[in-house]
């Protein structure tokens, strides 16, 4: 069980408020891990920062070690675009192109210089299965994406991502603006796309990370308390503010 | 005949070049001012409005063209070519004017903060790719119209990633909306500038290439 | 006798270009008519309508383009129609091919929106767009027609036209702040195209009253 992603020491702050105070942990590779806590705990900040996101927010500042595969990804030479496609998101508000099905999933490998019509028909078709959207889109592909449920539309999101090749899949509360049956589709992805990638979920929900995840990390005040199997995590957790949280205590 | 089919061809050729030089202009000043937050609406209005002018001119040269010599082969591909192009020169008039405008209107000509300097770095490319068409139609340099198809990707994907994170960037609405369409009319530019591109390739070579 | 029957091919061949021209003329001007009907479905949220119309408006702008390329062709063959008389009819028909490819722009923005919930207001504004539109247009044609029959009152509609663009011009500026109102109900990706929906339409009028400028020069003439 190799580490995909370690954290060292990570802190950001944005101005003088500080999100997140010197977090290190292991992210394991094809694995999934729940990042949860309550409302302000940092857990969307941390997460943000696994990709450098954290930089969309002005005066931002991170200091710590992010490796990927043992590199720094803040480091002086590395090169930004290649960590977004190695890293892919998932936002919260699904947030498909003005473009059609088809050119949603396709753009990507596109501007990596595919242009056969044969190749991109299958990489399209292969990667919306694998986000078990294909049945439903499968003779609309050519129609705006803009035309698809919210469901649809974060399945798409996470198809157009699929299709670069991404190595680690981060989710920032992918669910929350789904209805529940699209919410239990995107969370049955989570289970088995994990076997494939690394995939980190940001969840508000306990239950939705006990169902989904190999692994979880409980943040609170920007502060790991706690991590481990969620196993371990849900049924006999070691720090008593997780306990808390657990059980409904706070937040 | 042929004499004064040429006469009339340098003619276009010089109000086309003309127009190119404007349009660079314009375009620069608008990115510029949207960059740096200054109010340049009217500079840019007024020579948008030249380009608009100019354009019906080089149409009106065209079809005169047309009627009075009935070209063939390739001075017909050229004149036909020049018709799209003046389309082309004028649509980044276009352009810069709607980046102006929603600068002034919507955003009152603040300087709209992006975080990940997408813009900023979408802006240059843009730019270089105005100057490469335009040079590449004052000399009817193929291999510099080919590179624009390299670049226009390039604008592309940056034009995708700010849709992308543009939503969750800390900025105002007001910056978002503005930032958001701004984008799109970059993007809008560079498509016109690799259709020039290939009408610049059609015009040497005969060749019909899509560069996108 | 060779001489007459020489102008007589050449009046063949005169009404030929413009019974070609009076087509493309029509239909250039009927793609507004659909495009408006459209929009009126999308507000009433009659989606399945909409998407018909757009798809005849669709049908109807091939024709116009075909129709475009017959005519240049036709009048390429010269003949005793003056030289400024074949430029004259270039650049009507040219614009009208403009006016319908802008036209069919704007319905392949609304054709991509037509499954998404669009803010009434910027539908309602873009509605009052697409209906002066049409009045543009039909204002445009009773310009054409009268061109021969009675010059002054061409020229008269013709600055109707003019009249009538500005107020689409006007209702354009007003609908761009719109978007910041609205951003949060909806994604950048739909405030990118409903802001290319309103361009095209703002084109269209535009090449609308750049067509009634020609007709100016041309009655004119007359």
């Amino acid at each position: 069980m190799s580490t995909k992603i370690e954290t060292r020491d990570l802190s950001v702050s944005f101005g003088d408020v500080q999100a997140i105070k010197s977090i290190s942990m292991k992210i394991l590779a094809n694995r999934a891990t729940a990042v949860i806590g309550p409302s302000g705990c940092g857990k969307s900040t941390f997460i943000k920062s696994l990709n450098r996101m954290n930089e969309l927010t002005l005066n931002s500042q991170t200091t710590g070690e992010v490796l990927l595969d043992g590199e720094n990804i803040y480091g002086n030479n590395y090169d930004v675009v290649t960590l977004r496609k190695k890293v892919g998101m998932i936002f919260q508000k699904p947030n498909p192109f003005p473009k059609s099905v088809y050119d949603n999933v396709a753009y990507g490998p596109r501007v990596h210089g595919i242009h056969k019509k044969e190749a991109l028909d299958r990489i399209v078709q292969e990667n919306l299965k694998k986000a078990a959207l294909w049945d439903e889109v499968s003779d609309r592909l050519h129609p705006s994406a803009m035309g698809l449920s919210g469901g649809q539309q974060q399945r798409l999101c996470i198809a157009r991502t699929l299709a670069v090749e991404p190595e680690v899949i981060l989710m920032d509360e992918p669910c929350s603006a789904l209805d529940p049956i699209a919410t239990a589709k995107i969370e049955g992805l989570m289970r088995t796309l994990s076997t494939e990638y690394s995939v980190v979920v940001v969840t508000h929900n306990m239950q939705q990370a006990a169902r989904v995840s190999d692994y979880t990390a409980f943040l609170y005040l920007g502060e790991l308390i706690e991590y481990g199997s969620t196993k371990d995590i849900f049924e006999n957790p070691k720090n008593e503010l997780t306990e808390k949280y657990l059980i409904g205590k706070f937040g | 005949m042929s004499r004064l089919l040429d006469a009339g061809l340098e003619r276009l050729t010089t109000i086309l070049l003309r127009m190119g030089e404007i349009a660079e202009e314009t375009i620069e000043l608008s990115i510029d001012g949207f960059l740096k937050g200054l109010d340049v609406s009217d500079r840019v209005r007024s020579l948008s409005e030249t380009l608009v002018s100019m354009s019906v001119d080089a149409e009106d040269k065209a079809f005169e063209l047309i009627a009075k010599y009935q070209p063939v082969a390739s001075d017909l591909r050229i004149i036909k070519s020049y018709i799209k192009i003046a389309h082309d020169l004028e649509r980044y008039g276009r352009y810069a004017w709607d980046i102006s405008f929603i600068h002034k209107r919507l955003a009152q000509s603040e300087r709209c903060e992006d975080p990940l300097v997408l813009i900023e770095r979408m802006s240059g490319k843009v730019i270089d790719m105005v100057h490469a068409s335009i040079e590449a139609l004052r000399s009817h340099d193929v291999e510099l119209a080919k590179t624009l198809a390299k670049t226009e990707n390039e604008v592309d994907e940056l034009y995708f990633q700010y849709l992308d994170f543009s939503a969750e960037a800390s900025i105002s609405t007001r910056c978002l909306v503005t930032n958001v369409l701004a984008v799109r009319y970059l993007e809008r530019i560079a498509d016109h500038a690799t259709y020039m591109g290939e009408s610049i390739v059609y015009i040497a070579t005969g060749e019909k290439v899509v560069l996108r | 006798m060779e001489k007459r029957s020489y102008s007589w091919f050449e009046r063949r061949r005169r009404t030929e270009a413009l019974n070609l021209a009076q087509n493309q003329i029509t239909k250039a001007l009927d793609t507004t008519a659909l495009l408006d009907k459209a929009m009126q479905y999308f507000l009433a949220e009659k989606r399945k309508e909409a998407v018909q119309s757009i798809e005849k408006l669709f049908k109807t702008e091939e024709d116009v383009d075909s129709l475009r390329r017959e005519i240049f062709k036709e009048l390429s063959k010269g003949g005793a129609l003056s030289a400024e008389s074949r430029e004259d009819l270039m650049h009507l028909v040219k614009r009208l091919d403009t006016l319908a490819d802008y036209v069919k722009d704007a319905a392949r923005c609304l054709k991509m929106l037509v499954d998404t919930n669009i803010p009434k207001e910027l539908l309602e504004n873009t509605g009052r767009m697409t209906s002066t539109l049409v009045k543009c247009a039909t204002t445009l044609r009773g310009s054409i027609e009268k061109i021969s029959e009675d010059p002054a009152v061409a020229i008269e509609k013709a600055k109707e036209v003019e009249r009538t663009e500005h107020e689409i011009d006007q209702n354009y500026l007003d609908t761009k702040p719109l978007f910041i109102k609205y951003a949060q109900q909806m994604n950048p990706g739909s405030i990118v195209i409903f802001d290319d929906l309103i361009e095209f339409v703002e084109q269209a009028a535009d090449m609308c009253a750049d067509t009634a400028d020609y007709i100016v020069i041309l009655a004119g003439r007359e």
